[in-house]
């Protein structure tokens, strides 16, 4: 491989990210100071965490050449579970959160079991059981959810320690914890190689199916803990707010750098997405742009990320020949 | 040719590819009328030639003659309508279409933008009529034809073109019998039409009956060329090796006693023959020859638990081996695949996570990776098998096909395997990388590893083998004992002509 392009791959992939946050915090500090006042400082911090908590879900799919349209739906169903199940009691909480996991892990295993035993497009099977899971929820609650959140909750979602808020610490240790498993352990490695060459994987004797399954139900399972962060913060149920965090846990781990192809990406990686795109969310608010334009931005950023992976791509099948 | 000018001519043509110098300086002219065949080992260079000549690849260096002119095709559409078209051995017909439009594939004739049809018709008509296909019918769905008659389709449609130059990359491979001569017979009368047609072909037999002139490809040069009469079969083998055969492969040593695989009436899946019974001893190095699609590819993928069984059972040491690719791999029993960038290797990992992949276990400790260990791991086989890296980190992407081979073995053999089954062990790898292989091969058989592999190029069947087992139709229809070994032996019991020499 020559020099140049290692450097521009590098670039492309780990550079870039970090450069534009910088560039985001610095224009954001020039076009909207109030933008780091402790109110919306707060805002930003709750954002890195929820959307954080969801990214490494994500990522984890993402390294198996998945990607997971239901995170939203499981947010959501987190919340109708929990309100539904405790109406408000502290003392119900411990069944209701083992109810949502159980759930969750539902939702994980179905989209496995469509990706991997009848080969779905992950894409649409996942989309499918958003569609499903949400389906579900309008049914029951017939749109109007019954109960209420514990109070219990609020220290999950709004609480703070040392200053910090909780979600943010929740997302830190997380992080941690993750990305020690990916780069330290020999279920990282299984993950990586899967993703890079399932086909190869398996043939090296590698359980490639529990590998895919262990990512699908791993994000779901994240994804109930955001629900449970989300509820606490907002202290009532909406399913519809949940919807959004589809798209900003992709777009967390895609504009980090993580590869839709699979097997590239690091959580590093990862947060340094999700503090982009928080920022960005919250500067747009400021900016007073609306959910309009908080959309068109995210979605230029995306662009731009998926732009920038692609050129690194075909630097290097050249250099494979 | 005598004094004319060549209709197709290449000079020193020069190709690399990185790892890999395909073309070193290779030249061929082919005149009008006459069959030029174009010989060499599997990675000779002889289709990164053929890319050239057809556009579909450009040269470093050299330059390419039309009519004594220098020609610069800028892709294949360019030498097409110069007149120089291929037909390879992977057929490009397309099986759910009619006769007429696989003929007319890619050269429509329209009329105020709709297809016309009757001048279709007639172009295909008298193309096919040219392969001995006249009598066809053109609304017939091209998968309802033999595999021969749809090679010839693909003769056709070369033919519909204005065609002056017709490459045939191993037309034959997959044929024999009345295939095989309609497939003759057709060339002959398109070389009689003033066409200069380029042969490619292993069978070399084939080529001393068919062509007018050779040209033999070793290491990307030519290094002999001329009329066929000057050669036999003997001196084009000694030119495509570039040596006497012997000092590549020399005598193995024998192997032992101890049977560590052995084979009861195992019938791979779809498979309902007799079945096959087979013993491999260690230190053993067995050759599966045969055509492609005589089902070697399939015999070792069963062997190696992929694939499933239809009937039989295998035994490793004494014990019986369960159907599955894990099963076989706790027995000991590996497989380097054909394909080592699809099945082998996950080429985005460094080098030393794929030396480690299929023992990854061993180097966790309580499921965290020993980073030292690895790193130990890779040297180790580093100095074992003489990979070529720059370093553990590089990216597997990045080695030559030689080096990928050897990480491929080298993933295999931390698991201490007992049986090594090896498909197209030097597919794709330039030569120097091949005598390496053949020697870490015989290598580990000498360390008591017992060998299978399966193999296309009959100089590497007869060469590394103690014995060969030659394939046809999906069974195992002749053994060969290494004294008895001879590569037209092996071919008439691959194509079932004759008995073996």
């Amino acid at each position: 491989m020559n020099r140049a392009g290692a450097l521009a791959s590098d670039f492309g992939a780990r550079v870039a990210p970090l450069a534009g946050l910088v560039i985001v915090l610095i224009a954001a500090a020039i076009t909207s100071p109030s933008l780091f006042e402790s109110s919306n400082l707060r805002l930003i911090l709750f954002q890195i965490g929820l959307i954080g908590i969801t990214a490494l879900g994500q990522t984890l799919v993402l390294l198996v050449a998945g990607i997971d349209l239901s995170v939203g739906a499981v947010i959501g169903l987190t919340a109708v579970i929990v309100a539904a199940h405790t109406d408000g009691s502290d003392g119900a909480l411990p069944v209701a959160i083992l109810l949502a996991a159980a759930a969750g892990a539902g939702v994980g295993l179905l989209n496995a079991l469509l990706v991997i035993v009848r080969g779905v497009p992950p894409f649409v099977a996942t989309f499918a059981s958003f569609v499903l899971v949400e389906g579900v929820i309008t049914a029951v609650t017939r749109g109007a959810p019954s109960g209420s959140i514990p109070s219990g909750l609020h220290t999950l979602g709004a609480d703070r320690v040392a200053g910090i808020p909780v979600p943010l610490l929740v997302f830190a240790v997380l992080a941690l914890v993750v990305g020690v498993i990916l780069a330290r352990t020999s279920a990282g490695r299984r993950l990586y190689a899967t993703g890079l060459n399932p086909r190869a994987a398996a043939m090296s004797g590698i359980r490639t199916p529990l590998v895919v399954a262990s990512a699908y139900v791993a994000c779901a399972l994240f994804a109930v803990l955001a629900g449970l962060v989300d509820a606490g913060y907002i202290g009532y149920v909406d399913a519809q707010l949940s919807r959004e965090l589809n798209l900003e846990s992709i777009a967390a781990a895609v504009i980090g750098g993580v590869a839709l192809t699979g097997g590239e990406g690091t959580v590093g990686q990862t947060v340094c997405g999700v503090l982009l795109l928080a920022v960005l969310l919250v500067w747009m608010v400021e900016l007073g742009t609306g959910v309009g334009g908080q959309l068109a931005v995210e979605g230029a950023v995306i662009l731009g990320a998926v732009w920038l992976q692609r050129q690194t791509l075909s630097q290097k099948r050249s250099v494979k020949g | 040719m005598s004094g004319a000018v060549p209709v197709l001519e290449a000079r020193g043509l020069v190709k690399e590819f990185p790892g890999v110098r395909a073309l070193d300086g290779a030249s061929i002219a082919c005149g009008a009328g006459h069959v030029h065949a174009l010989v060499g080992e599997n990675g000779a260079g002889k289709s990164t030639m053929v890319r050239i000549l057809t556009g579909n690849e450009s040269a470093d260096a050299g330059e390419v003659l039309l009519d004594g002119q220098v020609v610069r095709f800028g892709g294949p559409r360019e030498a097409l309508a110069a007149g120089v078209t291929a037909v390879y051995q992977e057929l490009t017909v397309l099986p759910a279409m009619s006769v007429l439009d696989n003929v007319m594939l890619g050269q429509e004739r329209t009329r105020r933008r709709v297809l016309d049809n009757r001048e279709r018709r007639r172009v295909a008509r008298e193309a096919l009529g040219r392969v001995g296909l006249g009598d066809v019918d053109l609304g017939r769905r091209a998968e309802d034809l033999s595999l021969a008659s749809r090679q010839l389709i693909e003769i056709a449609r070369a033919l519909a073109r204005e065609t002056r130059v017709l490459i045939l990359d191993e037309p034959t491979a997959v044929l024999a019998g009345e295939a095989l001569e309609s497939i003759h017979r057709v060339v002959r009368s398109v070389a009689a039409e003033g066409i200069a047609v380029i042969y490619i072909s292993h069978l070399l037999e084939e080529v001393r009956e068919l062509a007018d002139q050779v040209t033999v490809l070793r290491d990307g040069k030519d290094v002999s060329t001329g009329p066929i009469a000057a050669y036999d079969v003997p001196k084009m083998v000694r030119e495509m090796v570039g040596r006497d055969v012997d000092s590549v492969f020399p005598d193995p040593a024998p192997h032992g006693e101890e049977v560590v695989m052995s084979v009861a009436g195992l019938r791979p899946r779809g498979d309902d023959g007799p079945g096959l019974d087979f013993e491999l001893h260690a230190g053993e190095i067995v050759g599966l020859a045969g055509l492609l699609g005589s089902g070697r590819t399939r015999l070792l993928r069963t062997f190696a638990g992929d694939g499933g069984r239809s009937g039989g059972k295998i035994a490793v040491g004494g014990r019986e081996v369960r159907a599955g690719l894990h099963a076989a791999i706790d027995a000991g029993v590996v497989l380097v695949p054909e394909e080592r960038k699809v099945e082998g290797l996950a080429l985005g990992l460094p080098v030393r996570a794929n030396v480690t992949l299929a023992s990854i276990a061993g180097i966790a400790r309580g499921g965290w990776l020993d980073r030292r260990r690895e790193k130990r791991a890779y040297e180790e086989e580093r100095e074992r098998l003489g990979i070529r890296a720059s370093g553990p980190e590089q990216l597997t992407g990045q080695l030559s096909g030689g080096n990928q081979q050897k990480v491929v073995l080298a993933k295999w053999l931390r698991t201490r395997p007992r049986v090594l089954l090896l498909d197209e062990p030097t597919r794709g790898i330039d030569v120097g990388a091949k005598a390496e292989i053949y020697a870490l091969i015989r290598e580990l058989a000498a360390q008591g590893m017992a060998v299978v592999f399966a193999s296309s190029d009959l100089t590497e069947v007869v060469g590394l083998s103690q014995r060969v087992l030659v394939c046809r139709d999906g069974q195992v229809v002749g053994r060969l004992e290494r004294e008895d070994v001879d590569p037209e032996g092996i071919m008439h019991m691959a194509f079932g002509t004759g008995a073996a020499a």
